[in-house]
């Protein structure tokens, strides 16, 4: 039984007897396959890592089910194709849109927050108590104490999130970028290439020789795209999953290596610790691709600079000792170099050796190359040592190191997962060392992929700024480096965009103690956190919104979840939730959050809206969904949404007679002109969201010629190109017909400089607070006891089931599983708390805790428990939820934001949410 | 034997435990009143207790000599009861955090019973020891058997296995709902729709093959787990794996109803020896499980398959590790390759 | 068997209390399981084998007929009242009667082939009793018909079931017995036990058929 199956059925009842009505009972069944429309849908509004195609059936006015549209080409003949594309999720949203989560009126709070108690409201009442609200704010306090969060949980790449920050922007909302309150931020990544969202197609992955699935578990979490890995073993790669637990994706592994909870790092060092020790290194690429080759000051630790050396110099110079001509040679293409090549030309950098060089006043100093303190750094990590460390056998160090450097290809798909841990820098940094070592990075079918994004246009403005330029040919192409530099500019100069976690620190008193407190950080810090945090924001390395003692008075969003994904939600919902004075959501579904809030507005479900997938990498594709029947109940799809809201600001400002406001960087806003402006002039209204899918695909370079119209009736267009650079869109490669995509190939292929400091891959980080952690190179620092004293890690992971909690309730699914939220434990750990299979527990910690019925497994390593991602809050006991436990410590270095690649922009270099490893215990619940 | 006979062979080291298979059945032909508990379609984590639990120790099937055996009839406890929840005590009823979304066993007449058991209990669970922990995804459907334990136990003929593929099929008109043949199936792949009083399962979306359609399983796992096509077609990927390089073997051989579901076994990466080393000698999942679910000729099976794994890792071809791939995916199921979008089927007029 | 003619109308003697039925004469019929090695299937025979049904030992019938319509009385002890099943492997009480509907028509079996029976069939969970024509086993044809009547009780440990048919043979299924007034047949019985998982041919049963004579 599904719902839509449940509504055709009382349909047929009603018009009497319905499908009783055919002849033999073979009929019956083919009369039940049929359908009146076949329309393209994709999960338009999902947060999820891929972009699936799908044919709706629409059956009496009911969308009966969903198939996937399997129209993807082979890219060629010698890598299999994409279909097809989808999941069970994708294929059952027309199980959820009908169900009893679904918000079908506007809805106004009569009790307290989350007591459950609503009335039915109008439309144009709800819009209106919003509109004066926020009126009231913007005229107060302006606008920035009005916060806007667009997800991630549910954003479209049009026209719905395009409308809804076109009026956000026009308000002047504070935008908060939740990249890292997702934890989806890799800041290693960005510490080491000053980038990250590169990637290519998942048929790539099938070029691969050596796959390591490390920190990610892409059974679970990329349906469509995995079998790539599984196929690629069938033709002779081999498939090693690095993971603590036996987890979905180990299953089909050629070897298992099961490390200690966060000890990934130290197992990276170890194999470029036997790699350096037996030679195996690509030295080329390493003397060319990296900062390792760099002379560092024996003295301070820093690198030697031109500033140094020279008068007037500069501070983003930096020098290599070239063997071919034994002298000091500033290196190529760093930030301080005109010419943002990496080319050596005739240079020889040498990789060891010790100098000396004469400073400014005259003092002369020893300087050696970057290696030398890496390789003092990897004789920590002998394999000997890593094994007492991560508890993986030396011998089995050795066997990987040795198979990573043979490979003609290794690839690492590193996904998210790393991103969620307090260390997860080290991590990632430890890793990219390892390719880097190898020559693995920017290569096909190699170096370690994480996810990007095709470059649609994310506006239907014709005259406002469209993509940055399109991709050309190296000497034409805008180079990386200054388009970061170029971001970081305008996000300075006009963006009330605000880092998630900071703002939290910043707004909510509760969160911020829990960050504030000693024992959960690295005891290599020496100063109180909140003295780094304080830091940081009066250096304005994190711009957080509103300032000035102002507080977050209003809060809309988009469904996306907030109490179920910040962390400690029990100290935040009395903090900085208590003190909003109106919370507004719009969704198609009940969340956690949404009893929370004081107005829930009904969004159109996926099927019954226009709309663009999250336009990612993974396949060459841009999927689409066509709106395949009316919104359900009083829904409205959020263009909309958007488009009503302003006509009624604008109508309650008239009314008002409100005058023009200034935000924070002195723009006037003019609430009586706002519905005209979101309009452009008129130009779109409530009914125009395809007009405006129209224009977004004019201004979209990924579908080259392709319209709506030609998209919308194939469900899916292949791209033509990446579409231009930009803070999500770090292809750095060209789309070739007819070959696989990966990522970095203009700063290997073309020797382009990276937009880092040294404009290389740099494993050095010369910055004070690095230095003064210890972590000026990679190394491996175990994760701190967040939580207080306890002897187990909660970790986690991306669930097969849910994309975040959006299926997380749904019934067809759920009898698919337990039917409720599940932690996993080992058999031992079990054992010894006297837990049984299905038992209750209570897991806690200083922080909090919640009730849980175990499953007793033993793919879970001893000392870990899993909990997987994104259960409601009101699936549990009193509400409480998984991330109760969590304190979300910010690690201090992640504030930093005056280094090149350490600077804060969209979605780059700011905290993560810390989601994993936070110390707990259990105890059985009688 | 019919005159052609339909067959799957279903890759075990493709498999994702993701159930869009089971989804994409339940939403076809599953969606109505009395099947809320149905899943024709399932994907057991095993070792583990399968769907119903402890389905290979229900009996039924025949002995060395042809002769029927006993079979348990299961409950709707055991297949996992479809459960209800508490959506609007939760969203509307005013009750706040004393009130929280979880499952309630529908058979307990209203009582808040939490389930014991459902279709997929077990997931992920497995078995050994850690670090030697194992497990891996089984998806089964009816096997359409060459000798059906269900055609044999109906005293009303109300099962007919079709001569032109093989098709086992349950008159829905004739079927009078004794549920012999659930007994009877050692697969316990039929189910009991007490709206209708008859007795269901896997039709092999007959309709779809009617258009050229492949089974929505089969078209829907996005694991290309599934090969489908006609066994007697020598020509077909899956004559070739079962056949011709005989690495695709039927589950429960000694069930004896011949069933025509193959599957390729599963590999595991090697288990660790007392020292924490890489123990290649001794295989992760023990030989002995798998034999007592794919017979002795997983052995060969699984030797083949490695054999052959291993020529491609020196660089050399395998033609049954390119048709495992499947480089073009509407190659594994010729010549069902038609697209169901592209079909225009209105419901018949009643 | 006889069966009396009274002078009440059928509302009435659908009803166990009346006193009509409390004058009737009744009959001892004596069951038994039907034989296992005619169980249609091997399946059926294997599974059985060792596990004993038809345990239901006697039936108390009485019969009457009013000119218009005719009913049977039958009462037999079932402490268990499957009346509806709560899962899937349960099955319901149930009870029939069956008539040749030419002499030589075998009892057991329920007809063969060209030698047809008609029986009136009810199951405790179905609103009305169904009549059914089978020529063998396996063969049968369920039909639902307007002119079979029933009521039922379950009391101190007994079905008590009445289950009639308008005389009437207009509209009549095909394969229904015509009975008369004054005419004579044969008449069999048979009980399943819900509890003990009985359907089909898996029953108590009249191995033989009994005389049956309607007053004129």
């Amino acid at each position: 039984m599904t719902e839509a199956g449940l509504l055709l059925h009382a349909l047929a009842e009603k018009k009497g007897g319905g499908s009783e009505s055919y002849g033999s009972w073979e009929d019956l069944y083919r009369g039940k396959w049929t359908w009146d429309r076949v329309v393209k849908g994709t999960c338009n509004r999902a947060d999820c890592i891929a972009a699936c195609s799908l044919d709706l059936f629409v059956k009496d006015g009911i969308v009966w089910r969903e198939e996937q549209n399997a129209i993807y080409d082979q890219t060629n003949e010698a890598v299999p194709d994409f279909n097809p594309r989808g999941c069970q999720k994708g294929i059952c949203y027309s199980d959820l849109m009908y169900d009893a989560s679904r918000i079908k009126y506007p809805l106004r709070r009569v009790g307290e927050r989350g007591s459950g108690k609503w009335e039915r409201i109008s439309w144009d009442e709800a819009l209106t108590e919003i509109s004066d609200k926020v009126l009231d704010v913007c005229k107060e306090d302006g606008p920035e104490s009005i916060i806007y969060d667009f997800g991630t949980t549910n954003i479209d790449f049009g026209p719905g999130t395009p409308a809804e920050q076109q009026l956000t922007r026009l308000i002047g909302t504070t935008s908060l970028d939740e990249w890292a309150g997702v934890g989806d931020l890799p800041m290693g990544a960005i510490q080491t290439w000053g980038l990250f969202n590169a990637d290519g197609t998942s048929d790539d992955w099938f070029n691969a020789d050596t796959i390591l699935v490390w920190l990610g578990n892409p059974v679970y979490t990329r349906v469509p795209d995995v079998h790539f890995m599984f196929e690629a073993r069938y033709k002779g790669a081999e498939v090693v999953t690095i993971a603590p637990d036996y987890n979905a994706t180990v299953v089909h592994s050629d070897l298992w290596v099961n490390p200690r909870v966060g000890t990934d790092a130290a197992l990276a060092l170890a194999m470029c610790n036997v790699i350096v020790e037996e030679g195996l290194q690509k030295d080329r690429y390493v003397q060319e691709q990296t900062d390792l080759p760099f002379l560092v000051r024996e003295d301070a630790g820093r690198f030697l600079r031109q500033s140094d050396i020279a008068k007037d110099g500069k501070d983003d110079v930096f020098y290599v000792w070239d063997l071919a001509t034994k002298s000091l040679q500033e290196a190529p293409g760093t930030m301080g170099q005109p010419d943002a090549s990496l080319d050596l030309g005739d240079l020889d950098p040498a990789m060891e050796g010790d100098f000396e060089v004469e400073l400014l006043d005259g003092r002369k100093v020893t300087v050696r190359p970057a290696f030398l303190a890496l390789k003092k750094r990897l004789d920590e990590y002998t394999p000997e040592r890593a094994a007492e460390i991560t508890g993986v056998a030396a011998s089995t160090i050795r066997r990987l190191a040795r198979r990573v450097a043979e490979s003609p290809a290794t690839l690492i798909f590193c996904s998210w997962g790393a991103c969620k841990h307090y260390h997860m820098d080290l991590v990632q940094r430890s890793i990219i060392l390892l390719l880097a070592l190898t020559g693995n990075t920017g290569k096909r079918g190699a170096g370690m992929r994480i996810g990007a994004w095709w470059n649609m246009s994310l506006s239907y403005d014709k005259a406002g700024v469209g993509a940055l330029a399109a991709a050309g040919a190296p000497a034409e192409r805008p180079k990386v480096r200054d388009l970061e530099n170029l971001m970081k500019t305008l996000m300075k100069a006009n963006s009330s965009i605000s880092p998630t976690m900071p703002f939290l620190y910043k707004h909510d008193k509760g969160y911020a103690k829990l960050v504030d407190t000693p024992g959960y950080h690295d005891p290599d810090l020496k100063r109180p956190i909140s003295e780094y945090m304080q830091e940081a924001f009066d250096k304005d390395w994190m711009p957080v919104y509103p300032r000035d003692g102002k507080s977050p008075r209003v809060f809309l969003y988009t469904g996306m979840n907030p109490l179920r994904r910040w962390p400690a939600p029990d100290a935040i919902r009395e903090n900085l939730w208590a003190n909003f004075e109106l919370i507004v959501t719009w969704d198609f579904r009940m969340s956690s959050s949404g009893m929370y809030s004081d107005i829930i507005l009904p969004a159109a479900g996926w099927h019954e809206k226009s709309g663009v997938k999250f336009t990612q990498s993974y396949v060459p594709y841009i999927c689409v969904g066509e709106q395949a029947v009316e919104p359900l109940y009083e829904s409205k799809n959020e263009f909309d949404i958007m488009a009503k809201l302003a006509a009624t600001l604008e109508r309650r400002a008239k009314e008002r007679e409100e005058a023009p406001y200034k935000d924070v960087f002195g723009n006037e806003h003019d609430p009586t002109d706002i519905a005209r402006l979101w309009s452009l002039d008129g130009e779109f209204g409530e009914g125009d969201a395809e007009k405006a899918l129209d224009v977004q695909f004019e201004l979209s370079d990924p579908v080259g010629d392709a319209t709506w119209a030609e998209a919308a009736e194939k469900g899916a267009v292949r791209v033509t190109s990446t579409g231009g650079y930009g803070p999500i869109t770090a292809i750095t490669n060209e789309v070739e017909e007819g070959e696989t995509l990966y990522p970095f190939a203009w700063f290997v292929r073309d020797k382009e400089s990276w937009p880092t400091l040294t404009g290389r891959q740099q494993f050095y980080i010369d910055h004070p607070w690095f230095l003064e952690a210890g972590e000026e190179l990679p190394t491996h620092k175990e994760a701190p006891p967040a939580g207080g004293d306890y002897p187990l890690r909660m970790t986690g992971g991306h669930t097969r089931w849910s994309i975040h909690a959006i299926w997380r309730s749904n019934r067809t699914l759920l009898r698919l599983q337990r039917g409720e939220p599940v932690m996993y434990i080992s058999t031992q750990d079990a054992a010894a708390r006297g837990l049984d299979d299905h038992d209750l527990a209570l897991v806690h910690n200083d922080v909090g805790g919640f009730k849980v019925r175990v499953k007793l497994a033993p793919s879970v390593q001893p000392g870990q428990v899993v909990m997987y991602h994104a259960w409601e809050p009101y699936q549990f006991e009193q509400w409480s939820g998984q991330q109760a436990v969590n304190p979300s410590p910010l690690k201090p270095l992640h504030l930093v934001g005056d280094y090149v690649q350490l600077s804060y922009r969209f979605a780059l270099a700011q905290p993560s949410n810390i989601s994993r490893a936070m110390t707990v215990e259990l105890t059985k619940v009688e | 034997m019919t005159e052609r006979q339909l067959a799957f062979v279903f890759d075990l080291n493709k498999c994702l435990g993701c159930q869009t298979c089971t989804i994409s059945c339940k939403t076809l032909w599953t969606d109505q009143p009395g099947m809320e508990y149905m899943w024709w379609n399932i994907v057991n984590t095993m070792p583990g207790r399968g769907t119903p639990r402890d389905r290979d120790q229900m009996g039924g099937g025949f002995d060395a000599e042809g002769r029927a055996q006993a079979g348990v009839l299961p409950s709707a406890k055991d297949f996992g009861e479809a459960w209800d929840f508490n959506y609007d005590e939760v969203f509307y009823e005013g009750k706040g955090q004393s009130a929280h979304l979880h499952p309630r066993s529908p058979s307990a007449n209203g009582k808040d019973e939490a389930p014991e058991w459902g279709p997929n209990w077990d997931e992920d669970q497995g078995a050994g020891d850690y670090p030697n922990s194992y497990y891996f995804y089984l998806p089964t459907i009816c096997m359409h058997c060459t000798d059906p334990a269900c055609l044999a136990a109906c005293p009303r003929q109300a099962i007919s296995k079709r001569e032109e593929d093989g098709i086992v099929l349950i008159d829905e008109d004739r079927c009078d709902g004794y549920r012999f043949c659930m007994e009877a199936c050692p697969y316990k792949r039929i189910y009991f729709n007490p709206d209708r009083f008859i007795s269901q399962k896997c039709v092999m979306c007959f309709a779809r093959l009617e258009q050229g359609v492949a089974p929505a399983c089969v078209r829907q796992c996005p694991g290309r787990v599934r090969h489908f096509g006609y066994l007697d077609d020598e020509e077909s990927d899956i004559f070739k794996l079962v056949k011709t390089w005989k690495v695709a073997i039927p589950l429960h051989p000694e069930f004896g109803t011949q069933p025509n579901v193959y599957y390729v076994p599963p590999l595991a990466p090697p288990r660790f020896d007392e020292n924490g080393e890489i123990d290649e000698e001794n295989p992760r999942i023990p030989m002995d499980y798998l034999r007592s679910l794919f017979g002795p000729a997983v052995d060969q099976s699984l030797a083949t398959l490695k054999l052959e794994m291993e020529k491609t890792r020196q660089g050399e071809k395998s033609e049954l590790t390119d048709i495992l791939i499947a480089y073009k995916w509407q190659n594994m199921f010729i010549p069902f390759v038609e697209d169901p979008g592209e079909l225009s089927r209105p419901a018949p007029k009643s | 068997m006889r069966v009396g003619r009274v002078d009440t109308r059928d509302e009435e003697l659908l009803s166990p209390e009346s006193t009509a039925w409390q004058e009737a004469a009744v009959n001892e019929v004596v069951l038994s399981p039907t034989p296992l090695e005619l169980q249609p299937t091997d399946y059926i025979r294997v599974s059985r084998n060792g596990r004993p049904y038809g345990a239901v030992s006697s039936m108390r019938v009485s019969a009457l007929h009013n000119g218009d319509s005719v009913f049977f009385h039958l009462v037999w002890q079932d402490d268990s009242e499957d009346r509806a099943i709560k899962d899937i492997n349960q099955f319901v009480d149930g009870a029939a009667v069956m008539f040749p509907i030419v002499e030589d028509a075998p009892l057991i079996g329920m007809g063969i082939q060209g030698k047809p029976v008609n029986v009136w069939m009810w199951r405790a969970d179905w609103e009305r009793p169904k009549n059914v024509a089978a020529e063998g086993m396996g063969t049968t044809q369920r039909r639902d018909d307007p002119a079979l009547s029933s009521a039922v009780r379950h009391a101190d440990g007994n079905w008590d079931l009445i289950v009639g048919r308008s005389l009437e043979e207009r509209d009549a299924p095909p394969g229904t017995i015509a009975l008369a007034p004054g005419a004579a047949s044969k008449i069999g019985f048979a009980v399943w036990q819900g509890s003990e998982q009985e359907r089909a041919g898996l029953k108590a049963f009249s191995p033989a058929w009994q005389d049956l004579e309607l007053d004129a």
